[in-house]
């Protein structure tokens, strides 16, 4: 997977890490297993401090995305049916979005096109959804 | 010995000249989406400011360098009539060389950049953006040969110690000849310490992403540091080997080696920048066959931080990158403040060294033509005096002084001092003399010989024939 972070951004490069990753295994680039680089490569390879990069994978070891080992680094977690806990977050963030895309003048209908389009783009290995009719 | 030094030079002005023309004259090719170092779109390539831009690089090149090939060969010539006015020619002549250099590949790098932002060719997704393959950051250990394959040749070269020790108590060796010795010593294990050190620093390199396909990053990757690295661990080698051969030749037949042994020494020396080399130029053919069969090819433009023709980027840490104007060098980079200092201190040396050096050199060499010789006596002390070397010895160390018509028939080494048209100054080593030093004008007689007990031979004349005489008087009596 290749990772592009801007340097001129004024999203934090950490946040930018975490986005880029989470989105590589969302979109099936990162597989269950598969190993990350070290702290001390990515951040070389980055040319940004391994603070920064330590950082990430705290938050994403955090969120449950990756695990990290002493002898095989930080590996990418398999897919978890957390869709209960997530829900609230994911509530939160959408709230957030509709209510800019009103604001720039969005309908309904194309939000939620570019919400099944975007869906439809992740395939994550071993993605199996659970149906819940709980509502948001 | 100056033919000889003609034929070095000469060889060393036909590998230097050819080597910089062709590794750096492809610049108004356009290649990884560049043209003289600038980012420039593939259907912008024909337009006429371009190639005016390009045509004039190429010729101006092409005749900088056919020019300079020339001179470089006549100043060699130089060597043939005065070495001290060679070497200072020679010098100006390289300045000049370099300085040339950089600015035919800096001047059209600039004029390229200005037109590039005039016309607005300026890829605004890719500026600033830095990219990782992750499958190329997690393979990273195994893309580049292990630096610890050095320590075995560090080990065993710094081990030959032992054979210089040996040598200086099997040979009585003078403390100048030794210091020669140790100087190579010294060199040999530096050497190797130098191409480990490199290596580490190479490994330690940023991998790059060439492309959308995570393979051809791999593979590009993996090219340039195995090449790197495994060139640096085969030159450690065989340096290692020129200089352990060269101290077993000491150990073994003492400091008057036989020719073959430095000729072996020489071929060795030789065939270890080959071996670095090689490598990498064939590193960089297959690296130019993998990026162009590539259908995804990804370039970021960061012409923004090589705008001045050198890397200035203060966000990014490394302090060496990959050249712009010749992927098989690295280049500093300016934007960090270590580098800047160092660069500065750098700068100021090489200002201040460079002609000092020169001048030292020169002075140095002046010293021996217009040296004279001085002997005294004094409280039964005898001191020898030319050109910055000398010697003193007290009547008790005296064994024999005798008046000689010429030098004894042996085959002398110089092994510390000068050796010139008129005079014959410092340490020398004969193969049935042994060591001695000599402060002699050359096609003057008769030569005083002292016979020193700890097996040094001192030959010293005067100009005048009488003052001679009167320096074999004051030995013979006091010895």
């Amino acid at each position: 997977m290749i990772i592009s972070l801007d340097m001129s951004s004024n999203v934090p490069i950490y946040v930018q890490l975490r986005n880029q990753i989470v989105t590589g295994i969302g979109k099936g680039e990162l597989k269950a297993g598969e190993t990350l680089p070290s702290v001390r490569q990515m951040a070389q390879d980055a040319g940004i401090n391994s603070m920064t990069v330590n950082k990430t994978y705290q938050i994403l070891k955090a969120e449950g995305f990756i695990e990290i080992d002493r002898r095989k680094g930080a590996t990418i977690c398999p897919v978890r049916q957390e869709a209960g806990i997530f829900r609230e977050k994911l509530a939160a963030e959408l709230e957030l979005l509709s209510a800019e895309a009103c604001l720039k003048g969005m309908g309904k209908d194309e939000f939620l096109r570019i919400c099944e389009s975007m869906f439809e783009s992740m395939s994550p290995e071993n993605y199996c959804p659970v149906e819940s009719g709980g509502a948001l | 010995m100056n033919l000889i030094l003609f034929f070095i030079f000469l060889l060393c002005d036909l590998m230097m000249v050819p080597i910089c023309w062709f590794s750096f004259g492809k610049q108004s090719e356009y290649r990884e989406g560049m043209l003289l170092g600038v980012h420039i779109p593939s259907d912008c390539i024909g337009d006429p400011e371009v190639s005016a831009i390009c045509t004039g690089q190429e010729k101006d090149w092409k005749r900088f360098q056919r020019i300079n090939l020339v001179i470089s060969i006549l100043v060699c010539f130089l060597s043939l009539w005065d070495f001290f006015i060679f070497i200072v020619v020679w010098t100006i002549w390289l300045a000049e060389y370099i300085g040339g250099l950089y600015y035919l590949i800096i001047i059209p790098h600039r004029k390229m950049y200005r037109l590039k932002i005039r016309r607005g060719w300026v890829k605004e997704s890719s500026r600033r953006m830095v990219r990782i393959d992750t499958s190329v950051s997690a393979a990273s250990d195994r893309l580049a040969v292990g630096w610890k394959w050095h320590l075995p040749v560090i080990i065993l070269t710094a081990a030959t110690v032992f054979f210089v020790l040996g040598m200086d108590q099997r040979y009585r060796m003078d403390p100048a000849e030794l210091e020669v010795v140790w100087i190579m010593y010294g060199s040999g294990v530096g050497i190797c310490v130098l191409f480990m050190a490199l290596h580490i620093g190479i490994m330690s390199q940023a991998n790059r992403v060439y492309s959308e396909n995570s393979d051809i990053n791999l593979s590009v990757n993996r090219l340039t540091k195995r090449a790197w690295t495994s060139g640096l661990v085969y030159a450690s080698w065989t340096n290692g080997a020129a200089w352990i051969f060269m101290a077993a030749g000491y150990y073994i037949a003492g400091p008057d080696l036989p020719v073959w042994i430095y000729v072996v020494y020489s071929i060795l020396l030789t065939v270890g920048a080959a071996v670095l080399l090689i490598p990498i130029a064939s590193s960089v053919r297959k690296r130019k066959a993998v990026l162009e069969s590539d259908q995804e090819a990804y370039y970021t433009d960061d012409d923004e931080y090589w705008k001045n023709g050198w890397y200035n980027n203060p966000d990014d840490r490394h302090i060496l990158v990959q050249d712009r104007f010749n992927s098989m060098n690295y280049s500093f980079n300016w934007g960090r403040p270590g580098v800047k200092k160092a660069g500065v201190i750098l700068y100021a040396a090489t200002i201040i060294f460079v002609p000092a050096i020169l001048i030292w050199t020169f002075s140095f060499i002046a010293s021996f033509d217009n040296a004279e010789v001085v002997f005294t006596e004094s409280d039964g002390v005898c001191s020898v005096e030319a050109a910055g070397y000398g010697c003193e010895f007290r009547e008790d160390e005296i064994l024999s002084a005798e008046l000689i018509g010429a030098l004894p028939d042996d085959d002398y080494t110089r092994t510390n001092g000068g050796s010139t048209d008129k005079v014959d100054i410092g340490h020398f080593r004969g193969k049935e003399t042994g060591k001695c030093m000599m402060f002699l004008y050359k096609g003057y007689s008769p030569i005083l010989e002292i016979r020193l007990e700890d097996g040094m031979t001192v030959y010293i004349n005067s100009r005048e024939e009488k003052e001679t005489e009167e320096w074999y008087e004051m030995a013979a009596n006091i010895g």
